[in-house]
């Protein structure tokens, strides 16, 4: 039951993702590559996430847990590697640009980098930590 | 496990290099205090990343000497601990992220949003420390 509840609490996230995306889309007004880059990053984490509950889904269905000792520990991992490339980031992208392009990047759009970052950081390490083995 | 001699140099070496890292850092935040116009991001950012590497940097020289000498220092249970904590803790920096960006645009708070993302990134590393040794207590 647990299994159940985790995997609709998760396609319900994705469908409010998704909603999001949709609104945010049509109230920009102009579309530019800023907005399409933003939609394209979004979308490529609901598509992750969707891999993830389909996989979960599969497991459920044939009667097993949601998911094993092993995924558990992939999770954790992944996890622990998005966090560290979360904090990094909240440190050096504001740097970077100081640096590079000698703006000081608004403080939303960092919080945006790093959730996109870390996302990013998270699905490559799950998905290859599941391939490879722990 | 023991690490070997050249393996154990390359570490010193590159222990050396994020010591000197981090001092450069410190010297860009003292810079950043200075110039004008004032970049909080940055000198902020500056301080906290060059703070962190020379704390890492310490731990790291005192884990290779307690290495050399022959001492596990990081067990299988530890590394669980440190990634149980930090998938929690990445948990508990984005939900603060969404929640505050959501509650800063529904009631028109005005954060400022540079301090709340590096205040939200700190607390979250403290939070990490924090759940880590809870989990280490709790078994």
């Amino acid at each position: 039951m647990k299994d159940k509840i985790e995997i609709v609490a998760g396609i319900l996230i994705a469908v409010a993702v998704l909603t999001t995306l949709y609104f945010y889309l049509t109230s920009v007004g102009h579309i530019g590559s800023g907005e399409i880059s933003v939609a394209v990053i979004a979308l490529i984490l609901v598509v992750f996430a969707i891999y993830v509950l389909w996989d979960r889904l599969k497991n459920v269905q044939r009667g097993l847990p949601s998911k094993d000792e092993r995924l558990i520990n992939i999770n954790h991992k992944a996890g622990y590697y998005a966090f560290i490339a979360a904090i990094w980031s909240a440190v050096g992208v504001p740097m970077l640009s100081d640096f590079l392009f000698h703006y000081e990047l608004e403080g939303s759009r960092v919080g945006s980098a790093v959730v996109i970052i870390s996302g990013f950081v998270f699905a490559i390490s799950y998905l290859y930590m599941e391939r490879k083995g722990n | 496990m023991k690490i070997n001699d050249k393996e154990n140099k390359k570490l010193l070496l590159a222990n050396k290099i994020v010591m000197a890292l981090s001092i450069g850092l410190l010297a860009i935040t003292v810079f950043g205090l200075v110039r004008k116009p004032l970049y909080t991001g940055t000198t902020i950012s500056s301080l906290y990343l060059g703070l962190a590497l020379m704390l890492s940097a310490y731990l790291n020289q005192k884990r290779i000497a307690a290495e050399l000498e022959g001492k596990t220092t990081a067990d299988e249970r530890s590394l669980r601990v440190g990634e149980k904590s930090g998938f929690a803790a990445y948990m508990v920096l984005i939900a603060a992220l969404l929640v505050s960006g959501l509650i800063n645009s529904i009631f028109n708070l005005e954060l400022e949003y540079t301090f709340t993302v590096n205040v939200i990134a700190f607390a979250s590393v403290i939070s990490w420390i924090i759940i880590g040794h809870h989990i280490n207590k709790k078994g």
